[in-house]
């Protein structure tokens, strides 16, 4: 038997990064900075230069793969989408060019560019956020600040019935497959046979709750006391907690800074 | 060649982990073939890649002499119908009837011949009495059936059934062992993954043996499971009967219960 | 002392036409196994989840007659004690996994957690029954990506973690190979001679001449047949009732067919053996 791994679980959980390994909150915290940032500079360069640290993060914490899978087609959808609408749409003096009944101007342009940038950066530290920090870990913080365990569940599960409706469709997809219904290949093909599955998909997700909670309650989900944990995170260092006071007093500086001056 | 091949074939999954290591195994087209084994196996990934579910790491999976690596898994499934280990796996309609339609509509079927092959489908599984209820209403025994009818209808010449015994009672048993009889009689090839020793005994000549990723024998019913060796390797155990001809010392290497009386009468 | 006693129960589900229990009546005594049998449909899993409480605390429906858990009328129980009190392993393997553990490991942690088991013992705990249910190559692997009959074991191992005093399992060998199947069968064994009550759902008849004290026979939601497993077991009506006969007594009846009568209808391996050495001199 593999004791080297039992015995991890009587040392707190650490996977040897010091990004990764800071405190779930800690993170929230620092990613929380990086999201206000942009929205109370409203500059497109600052949110660029933020979109950047992001990516730096992401490698620094050996997570740029993920990170990068993710973010860079979420970003150039939302982001081009904004743009083009804010610059179409917005009117201004200074027009560029015409095309049909569109206006484009500057002002337009400049706007769209500053709006898009700005979504883009607070969606970049959601996806962050979710690639650095594992939802168990949120959850196992969150339950020692005194949330009770089933309120965690209930996030914790909803998450997971994200990954759920995946496995689920992924399925549905193989047992259309052996069927014989094509979901391989072009693209056509993948959207026609992904339709018909939503309904059964949301039906099972139904069906599948139910189930769950069934089985939890067979595991003393429910059971009156308190619960204890097989995984324990590190405690928060000293080091840890004055660098994010600092951090949150330059933060806190910064905005009276903008806000007064 | 019509027949189902596999030629040095190993998985792995995603994961890393490997399942199934240097399979060479042929089955003929009309043959019956049970394949039994120890629990992990490999036996539900084998039979995933003879329908291109799953497709092989290195080595050949050839259909009637087409290699699953160039046909996408729908293609095969023309040819090789699979009923899943977990039926809930393998439902997605609301309704029982609609479950076994599905695909024959999508196949541009017309009306009567629909109606032909649900009848018997439904006929050869006895589910008569619930073509109207949600599948994931049905009893979890008679769900198996539900699958087990929806890939009868398709009528393809190969079928696979993954553990198509679990859990059934004498009935779900008897019905199993007719719908083999009957295909058998059709010349469609079925291959059946189980670990009910009985029911390979009563129901099978050919039986394919899987331990640790291997198969490690192919043989009859009963020189497998007079085979010490093979039933330790593969965590299976004789019949009854024929563990107390064992136990009894008999000779004969009997499996059933008629030829241990005869023995025993004189 | 009486461990759990059904009185004149009956039960309908909810949105359901017939009654899927009818009028049973019968005392549990702690410390036994009983074995339950009966064709599909006969009402085992839905006595199951009688036996456990679910019905009627999870279960809504129509529910007459009365049932005691410790002497405690099951409606004064509370239901998030009964899951302390009442070990339940599923017949369905898939839908058991909690699916938000992501090793067998923890996985098998999670009820003993739940209980507020301090961490030490708790992985104490947790290898003692790895090693019981020989899952020692599993420990690491995410609980999605097991075979079938892996997940079943992973299933009954994560209930027997908690040690319960009454354990209810439904079927808990229908994706095992026959070795595990016997193993599953010698740790009910053990938790039996520990002074456990269990309920066992089985379809192999030849186990459950082995191992229970009494057997239930359900057909369409009545007891038809209940007693020492002795007479239950050897009774040729068992056939009528869509449940198959053990080998053992099967072969005593062709004995007796074939004019070698055995001394009596054996109903396990061992007693047949014993039998027809005496009978036949081999
Ligand atoms: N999706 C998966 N990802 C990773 N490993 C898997 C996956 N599915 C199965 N395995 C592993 O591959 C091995 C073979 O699994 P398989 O399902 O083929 O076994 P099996 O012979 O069908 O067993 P059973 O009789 O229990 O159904 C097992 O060790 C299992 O843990
Ligand atoms: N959740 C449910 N809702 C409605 N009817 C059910 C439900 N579960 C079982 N039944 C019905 O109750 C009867 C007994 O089923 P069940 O207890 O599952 O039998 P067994 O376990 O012996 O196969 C069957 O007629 C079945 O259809
Ligand atoms: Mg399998
Ligand atoms: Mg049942």
């Amino acid at each position: 038997m593999d004791y080297e791994f039992i015995n991890s679980f009587k040392k707190p959980q650490v996977q040897n990064n010091w990004f990764l390994d800071l405190n779930p909150l800690s993170k929230l915290n620092i990613i929380l900075i990086l999201a206000i940032i942009p929205i109370v500079v409203k500059r497109w360069e600052v949110s660029v230069v933020i979109i950047l640290f992001y990516f730096l993060i992401a490698a620094a914490s050996s997570r740029l793969k993920q990170f990068s899978k993710v973010y860079v087609r979420l970003a150039l959808l939302i982001g081009s989408l904004l743009f083009i609408m804010r610059a179409m749409f917005i009117p201004g003096e200074d027009v560029l060019m015409k095309i049909g009944f569109l206006t484009i101007t500057q002002e337009g342009v400049d706007h769209g560019l500053q709006f898009a940038t700005l979504v883009v950066a607070i969606c970049g530290a959601l996806v962050l956020y979710s690639v650095a920090t594992q939802a168990r870990d949120l959850m196992l913080v969150l339950e020692k600040k005194g949330v009770p365990h089933t309120a965690t569940y209930v996030i914790l599960s909803s998450l997971q019935s994200i990954i759920d409706l995946g496995n689920m469709s992924k399925l549905i997809m193989e047992s259309q497959k052996a069927r014989g219904i094509e979901t391989e290949g072009k693209v056509t093909n993948r959207i026609k046979s992904f339709f018909p599955i939503l309904g059964p998909l949301f039906l099972g997700a139904i069906s599948n709750s139910e189930e769950k909670a069934i089985a939890m309650d067979a595991r003393a989900f429910y059971a009156p006391g308190k619960n204890t944990h097989l995984r324990e995170l590190r405690p928060v260092s000293l080091s840890e907690k004055s660098v994010l006071i600092l951090i949150n007093l330059v933060f806190v500086g910064f905005i009276v800074w903008r806000v007064v001056g | 060649m019509e027949a189902i091949e596999l030629k040095n074939v190993s998985f792995a999954y995603p994961d890393g982990h490997v399942a199934n290591e240097e399979l060479n195994l042929i089955i003929q087209k009309g043959e019956r073939v049970a394949i039994v084994g120890q629990n992990g196996a490999g036996k539900t990934t084998a039979v995933k890649l003879m329908n291109g579910l799953n497709k092989p790491t290195s080595g050949d999976v050839l259909i009637n002499g087409m290699n699953t690596k160039t046909q996408t898994t729908a293609q095969i499934s023309a040819y090789v119908g699979y009923v899943f280990q977990n039926p809930d796996d393998q439902i997605f309609n609301s309704n029982v009837q609609k479950e076994i339609e599905y695909m024959l509509h999508y196949l541009k079927l017309n009306p009567q011949e629909i109606k032909r092959r649900v009848s018997r489908a439904v006929e050869m599984t006895g589910i008569e009495g619930y073509l109207h209820m949600n599948p994931f209403d049905v009893p979890y025994s008679t769900r198996k059936f539900v699958t087990i009818a929806m890939v009868l209808a398709l009528e393809t010449p190969y079928i696979i059934l993954d553990e198509p015994t679990a859990g059934q009672d004498l009935h779900g048993i008897k019905t199993l062992s007719n719908l083999l009889d009957r295909l058998q009689d059709e010349g469609k090839c079925v291959i059946t993954i189980t670990h009910d020793m009985e029911f390979v005994a009563d129901n099978f000549t050919r039986v394919v043996t899987m331990a640790n990723k291997r198969i490690i024998a192919d043989d009859s019913a009963r020189n497998i499971f007079w085979s010490k060796e093979i039933i330790t390797e593969a965590r299976l155990k004789k019949p009854q009967i024929g563990e107390i001809s064992e136990e009894l010392g008999l000779d004969g290497n009997i499996i059933f219960r008629h030829e241990l009386v005869e023995l025993l009468k004189r | 002392m009486n461990c759990i006693s059904v009185k004149n129960v009956s039960y309908k589900y909810p949105y359901t036409e017939g009654f899927a229990l009818k009028e049973l009546n019968y005392e549990f005594e702690k410390g036994k196994c009983y074995g339950i049998i009966g064709a599909n449909g006969s009402g085992k899993t839905t006595f199951c989840n009688l036996l456990r409480g679910m019905i009627p605390h999870f279960f809504e429906g129509e529910l007459t007659g009365d049932v005691f858990i410790e002497e405690t009328d099951v409606r004064n129980w509370d239901s998030n004690l009964l899951s302390t009190k009442i070990g339940y392993i599923f017949q369905n393997p898939f839908t058991q996994i909690s699916g938000i553990k992501e090793t067998v490991f923890e996985e098998i942690a999670l009820g003993l957690e739940n209980l507020g088991m301090e961490k030490e013992a708790l992985i104490d705990r947790v290898i003692e029954v790895v090693k019981l249910l020989k899952l020692e190559q599993l420990i690491k692997k995410n609980p999605n990506n097991l075979s079938g009959g892996q997940k079943q074991r992973v299933a009954f191992a994560s209930i027997i973690a908690m040690n319960n005093d009454i354990i209810v399992i439904d079927e808990p060998t229908s994706q095992l190979d026959p070795e595990s199947t016997a193993e599953i069968f010698s740790i009910i064994n053990l938790l039996r001679n520990q002074g456990k009550t269990i309920f066992l759902v089985e379809h192999k008849v030849d186990l459950i001449a082995e191992y229970s004290d009494e057997v239930i026979v359900l057909k369409d939601g009545q007891i038809t047949l209940s007693g020492s497993t002795q007479e239950v077991l050897s009774n040729m009506d068992l056939l009528q009732m869509g449940v198959m006969l053990p080998q053992a007594s099967m072969l005593s009846y062709d004995m007796q067919k074939a004019n070698k009568q055995l001394d009596s209808i054996a109903i396990t391996k061992s007693q047949v053996i014993e039998q027809i050495k005496q009978r036949v001199g081999v």
